[in-house]
């Protein structure tokens, strides 16, 4: 009976062990990821199999690109404050609002062209497919694919859906 | 071995028991207390099924070729466990890295 108990409990520890092993490799990668400062850049080196060389690049690549971002960005928050307070002082369109709203626009333009000069920068360091592949998935993700006049009818899609 | 039909009219056995009569009356109130009795039976083995089932187990436990099956079994379960459970984490990470990636570079997504 004693060795009975003993496969009993054997097997139970046996199939605990087997989880937590196959759980702990299968995910090694991702929690090292966690403990990173970019865990995004590593997900894309993986999503879009970059090589250790090209993975330097777009690191590079995006280093760069996001403090001019955060300029671009902030600007565009101050503009849009100041739309917000024009707004809720008058009922009518004031030449100041419209101002506001073409430099609003004008910037936002200009981000979204920037953004545009980056995803090209990236893709051209990735494979040639895994770029098309890339340029494809940030298309759909971001600001680029926000509705045009006359596009009332595209569905709306989630934002941070897997490529 | 006898091919023979039990039921054939030349049996002796068959004929004896067509003319057997029982005569004996049944006690007063026997059919209230086989019942009873079944009733108990069905309850005892209901409250000790856990453990019997827990005996038998063990008992099969000691033959090598059931003791296989279980481990095997039990890593099984495991392995599989294991795999779906990493699957689905490394999709919710995945998911939320490449959402991560989005709003760092998206300039509208930063000002809403």
């Amino acid at each position: 009976m004693k060795r009975a108990w003993l496969i009993l409990i054997g097997g139970l520890l046996a199939g605990t062990l087997a989880c937590g092993t196959l759980y702990f490799a299968r995910t090694a990668d991702h929690r090292e990821w966690q403990a990173s400062q970019t865990p995004e850049l590593l997900w894309l080196k993986k999503e879009f199999q970059l090589s250790d060389a090209e993975f330097t690049q777009v690191s590079q690549l995006h280093a760069g690109y996001l403090p001019m971002c955060r300029e671009r960005c902030d600007q565009m928050a101050r503009v849009t404050e100041e739309l917000k307070k024009q707004l809720a002082n008058t009922n009518t369109l004031t030449t100041e609002t419209q101002a506001l709203l073409d430099r609003r626009a004008a910037m936002m333009a200009e981000c979204q062209g920037e953004m545009l000069k980056h995803f090209y920068a990236v893709s051209r360091v990735m494979p040639a497919e895994q770029g098309r592949r890339y340029l494809e998935w940030v298309q759909a993700q971001t600001c680029l694919r926000e509705p045009m006049m006359g596009a009332h009818e595209q569905p709306a899609e989630g934002r941070h859906g897997k490529p | 071995m006898n091919e023979t039909p039990p039921t054939s009219g030349k049996d002796p056995l068959s004929k004896t028991l067509r003319e057997w009569k029982i005569e004996a009356s049944l006690p007063p109130g026997f059919q209230a207390q086989v019942w009873r009795r079944i009733e108990a039976a069905e309850t005892t083995r209901a409250d000790v099924s856990f453990g019997a089932w827990l005996v038998s187990l063990m008992q099969g436990l000691v033959r090598p070729k059931f003791a296989l099956a279980y481990v095997t079994a039990l890593l099984m379960v495991g392995l599989t466990l294991g795999y779906w459970q990493s699957e689905r984490r490394t999709a919710e990470w995945d998911s939320a890295m490449a959402g991560r990636y989005i709003s760092a570079v998206d300039p509208l997504q930063q000002t809403r």
